[in-house]
């Protein structure tokens, strides 16, 4: 099985929406994925703060209303909801890095039921090492 | 060309990447040689599924245009063992 690691590191809706929709083509051809969270993406990933996390920085308001309005409509799903139905197909795990859980003294079950884990960088490079595809988002 | 749907699929409405997973989901679910239709109107399913199909191990049987939606008619292949390109 071939492997893509991804590291989100902006809190930006679209930023998890695109690291959604490679991870979505990943699982379709059988890749294995694990996608690690840096920074702004790790306070995004709070409990309080995923859902409420969708507003769409661009700098066209015309494409920001566009996915709003096929978010609300329900064209698209919300990016957790198309990562939920990925890890119940696909094998893709997420974690979030712990030196910005422990500044913000956040543990795992502080951030949202689809994080697998907390861990340090060093996990991630050693993750990307042994990766076929590596993708900054 | 004769076969036997064993599972259908209506993802008109639904945007990429929903008719692709919605796919996969069903290819999953059913066995080898079995064959599914999955009906979209995403015209990025146009190119995405052929390309899957080839690469995926499964055959697509035929692609039939009903106004503007498609139906795709994929028989399950065996698991194609992916080579890791590094050792």
């Amino acid at each position: 099985m071939t492997k893509m690691v991804m590291l989100v590191k902006s809190g930006n809706y679209t930023d998890f929406m695109t690291a959604t929709m490679i991870a979505s083509g990943a699982i379709a051809n059988d890749m294995e994925v694990e996608i690690f969270f840096m920074n702004d993406a790790v306070w995004a990933l709070k409990k309080e703060n995923y859902m409420h996390n969708t507003t769409v920085h661009s700098n066209f308001p015309e494409f920001a209303n566009t996915i709003a309005d096929s978010l609300n409509e329900g064209k698209i799903k919300p990016w957790w909801e198309l990562m939920a139905d990925l890890k119940e197909f696909g094998d893709i795990k997420l974690t979030v890095c712990a030196l910005v859980a422990e500044l913000g003294n956040l543990h795992k079950e502080d951030f949202m039921d689809l994080i697998d884990d907390v861990a340090g960088v060093a996990y991630f490079t050693g993750q990307a090492e042994d990766a076929d595809v590596v993708l900054t988002i | 060309m004769e076969y036997e749907v064993v599972k259908t699929i209506d993802a008109r409405g639904s945007f990429c990447p929903g008719p692709m997973m919605e796919l996969v989901r069903a290819i999953k679910s059913v066995d080898v040689g079995q064959v599914v239709d999955l009906i979209s109107s995403d015209k990025g399913s146009e190119l995405e599924i052929p390309k899957w199909c080839e690469k995926a191990g499964h055959k697509l049987l035929e692609m039939k245009k009903e106004g503007e939606a498609t139906h795709y008619i994929v028989q399950k292949g065996e698991k194609r063992r992916r080579k890791k390109k590094k050792e």
